[in-house]
């Protein structure tokens, strides 16, 4: 069954086209890394996926519902880690969780118990009572997943997960991301870390100018000899560091 | 001062590309906007010519009145523009030294084309006092108000944006309203006229025309030391004063029990409406309100309603703007929210019900207590309308003209100044009304009025629903709109 499904999915602001045609056909639990570049359409796509960002044509679909004709029934089943982490100023760590869980009907028992647990696994226990805008960069990070994983979504969407993010939290995201998987949740990841997302991800899709350029499971990669770094490559143009002569 | 003049070339950029941004320099009726101004400085222009006539003949009522204006504006302008579109406290990890940044601080003031006409303004007022009888003297202490008007409004905009001094500020505010009340009632006997001597409009024109010119000139130098040192000081306590990654619990946490899907959403709008200042001066009203009713020996219902009518007018931003306060990282949390736009709007709405309760509960029941259960009735069926009158044009208004607030500021009136007038009439309307129906037909006065309410209640419930639909379709519009 497939869990996220897109048909000549496209986005253009103005004269800018910042997704063209994508194709994604993800099945259920599966761990799914979307590579590229920045500003190659990474977020705008995660963006369409959840609904945040209506598409100018194509369509997508979440566990089989249309998210431009059904998008609340959509958003109950997904969390979302979004690239601005989406976070209310003046509000504390715990507050915000105990704002977010009555919104997916969750119970405030229930709430607080689920919140205290993710809270101490991602070491945020201690700082819960901070307020987002005085944490640091890895705290909203890590507040903007547990808000993500309070109401136990069928479908994750990560964007940039492990950017700011400490070794020992970074792990256990990542621990947590495949116990997860396990379970039968499909998560959807970007990210520019190629080591982590090549240990991670069982089928990838590697996006440039908005479109896709390779698209492939990990197992195809490793069966070919190419290491996920050497086929990043092969489809992004680098500049060499030569050329800032000035420098040094 | 290259490295300054890049800065505040950067600023007088951020600025004015609004507007190019916008692509349209009508947007949001700027010209309408303008033409109220220039009608306004028209009229200060005659008021100028008469104030000219009279300090010639010795009187410096008038010319007391328009600095007492003109120190008003000062004190407003950095207190309702942003205080900077490059953040000072970001600008700390450059090699510039306080003293640079200040100096950044005060240009920037400058920038607005508001600010200019207050200049023009403060300025303007050389004209009357060059005709006084002493007028060097008098231009003198006119520059000396001046400046003391600006440093005094740049010290108080740093100094609102620490808590503690704050919650000070405030109390002053109540302090001299109640002093002010005091002092028109007659009951001092005089004794604030003479301590008025010192007042600084009081010193600018004394130095101009009356008694002892070189010691009020004089006292005007060393107020202007002292606030000019005190917008000093208060300018490093806003670079001074890092935000601190605070652990401790909230008292206010406890809101966060409201029941529903809106509620938790209403308890972190009732945190933001609270750190706007508009609210306050509601507050405000409702403190004098409240001790009129509590000290007067024959308080009167209609003064009662009025002050409802009254306490709204400043929450007005709260309904008319309420996702001014927000940024893009929060419209973008409601946007992954599985709620429906309605129920965001209901959050809002609930918290600006929550605000206004509570500067108008204690009138309401104070005027029960005071003047009668029927009285206290009347007031709270008039809140409710009022509320859902706000509520029902706010709702509009606020997908259909977001403007961008800061915390610890007043509320711009953005480029929707005759919205922002048509609401407030508009809104108004059910409290006039009360009052109205209440002295044509006291009899058959509460039907009526409760029939205000449910046409208020109507109003607001089709506002609402179409308010929830629109900021679905057009929250990215919003977004920018803040931005």
């Amino acid at each position: 069954m497939l869990e996220i499904e897109t048909h000549k999915l496209s986005k253009t602001f103005g004269d800018l086209v910042a997704v063209r045609d994508l194709e994604l056909r993800i099945p259920k639990g599966t761990l799914f890394g979307f590579l590229g570049p920045n500003g190659s359409g990474k977020s705008t796509t995660v963006k369409m996926l959840t609904g945040m960002l209506r598409p100018t044509s194509g369509e997508v679909f979440i566990s089989g519902r249309s998210v431009v004709n059904s998008p609340l029934e959509v958003k109950k089943r997904i969390g979302v880690l979004p690239e601005e982490l989406a976070l209310f100023e003046s509000l504390t760590i715990w507050e915000h969780l105990l704002m977010i869980g009555p919104v997916y009907e969750l119970s405030r028992k229930e709430t607080a118990s689920r919140a205290e647990q993710l809270l101490v696994y991602l070491d945020l226990w201690q700082a819960r009572h901070t307020y987002v805008e005085e944490a640091s960069s890895g705290m909203r990070k890590k507040c903007s997943l547990a808000l993500a994983l309070l109401h136990n979504p069928e479908i994750l969407f990560l964007d940039e997960p492990f950017e700011g993010i400490d070794p020992v939290s970074a792990r256990k995201i990542k621990d947590l991301l495949l116990v997860m998987v396990g379970k039968g949740i499909t998560v959807f990841l970007t990210s520019h870390i190629l080591e982590v997302v090549e240990r991670l991800v069982q089928s990838f899709a590697i996006i440039v100018g908005g479109e896709i350029v390779c698209s492939q499971t990990m197992e195809e990669t490793l069966l070919s000899g190419d290491t996920l770094e050497d086929l990043f490559f092969k489809h992004v143009v680098r500049e060499t560091a030569e050329e800032l002569e000035w420098i040094g | 001062m290259d490295r300054l003049a890049s800065i505040v070339r950067c600023q007088w950029r951020v600025y004015w590309r609004r507007f190019s941004r916008a692509r349209d320099l009508t947007v949001g009726h700027q010209g309408i906007t303008l033409i109220i101004t220039v009608l306004i400085l028209f009229k200060y222009l005659r008021l100028l010519g008469s104030a000219n006539i009279q300090i010639a003949r010795g009187d410096t009522t008038l010319v007391q009145s328009l600095l007492a204006g003109i120190f008003l504006a000062w004190l407003i302008l950095p207190i309702s523009i942003p205080r900077a579109d490059v953040s000072f406290f970001r600008l700390r990890h450059l090699p510039l030294s306080v003293r640079d940044l200040f100096g950044i601080r005060i240009v920037s003031l400058f920038i607005t084309p508001y600010s200019w006409m207050i200049v023009a303004g403060s300025l303007a007022i050389c004209y009357p006092l060059a005709h006084a009888p002493r007028p060097w003297l008098a231009l003198a202490a006119a520059l000396l108000f001046i400046l003391m008007s600006c440093s005094t409004g740049l010290a108080i905009a740093h100094l609102l944006t620490i808590a503690s001094w704050r919650r000070m500020l405030f109390a002053v505010l109540v302090l001299l309203c109640a002093t002010a009340v005091y002092v028109l009632s007659g009951k001092d006997g005089g004794g604030f006229w003479q301590w008025s001597q010192v007042l600084p409009t009081n010193l600018a024109t004394r130095a101009a025309v009356g008694k002892n010119p070189t010691l009020a000139t004089g006292a005007l130098v060393m107020l202007n030391v002292l606030t000019i040192t005190a917008a000093w000081w208060s300018f490093w306590q806003t670079l001074v004063n890092e935000p601190r990654a605070r652990s401790r619990r909230r008292m206010d946490s406890i809101l966060f029990r409201l029941p529903g899907t809106a509620g938790g959403l209403a308890v972190k709008d009732v945190r933001y409406f609270r750190r706007l200042l508009d609210p306050y001066f509601g507050l405000l009203a409702a403190v004098l309100g409240c001790l009129y009713l509590v000290s007067s020996s024959a308080p009167s219902a209609a003064v009662a309603w009025i002050l409802i009518i009254i306490v709204f007018i400043p929450n007005a931003p709260l309904a008319f703007n309420s996702f001014g306060l927000d940024k893009r990282s929060g419209l973008d949390r409601y946007g992954l929210l599985p709620v429906s736009g309605a129920t965001i709007m209901r959050g809002k709405n609930l918290a600006f019900v929550i605000i206004a309760s509570v500067q108008v509960c204690p009138i309401i029941v104070l005027a029960g207590w005071r003047l009668g259960l029927s009285v206290g009735t009347f007031g709270l069926v008039e809140a409710a309308s009022l509320a859902a009158a706000y509520l029902a044009w706010g709702n509009w208004m606020s997908i259909t003209l977001p403007t961008k607030m800061q915390f610890f500021r007043f509320a711009p009136p953005g480029g929707s100044l005759p919205e922002l007038i048509a609401g407030l009439m508009f809104a108004s309307l059910p409290g006039v009304l009360t009052l109205y129906v209440f002295k044509l037909r006291a009899d058959q006065a509460i039907w009526v009025n409760l029939l205000i309410l449910l046409l208020c209640g109507i109003l607001y419930s089709l506002a609402w629903i179409r308010a929830g639909r629109r900021f679905e379709q057009q929250r990215e519009k919003v977004v920018q709109s803040i931005l």
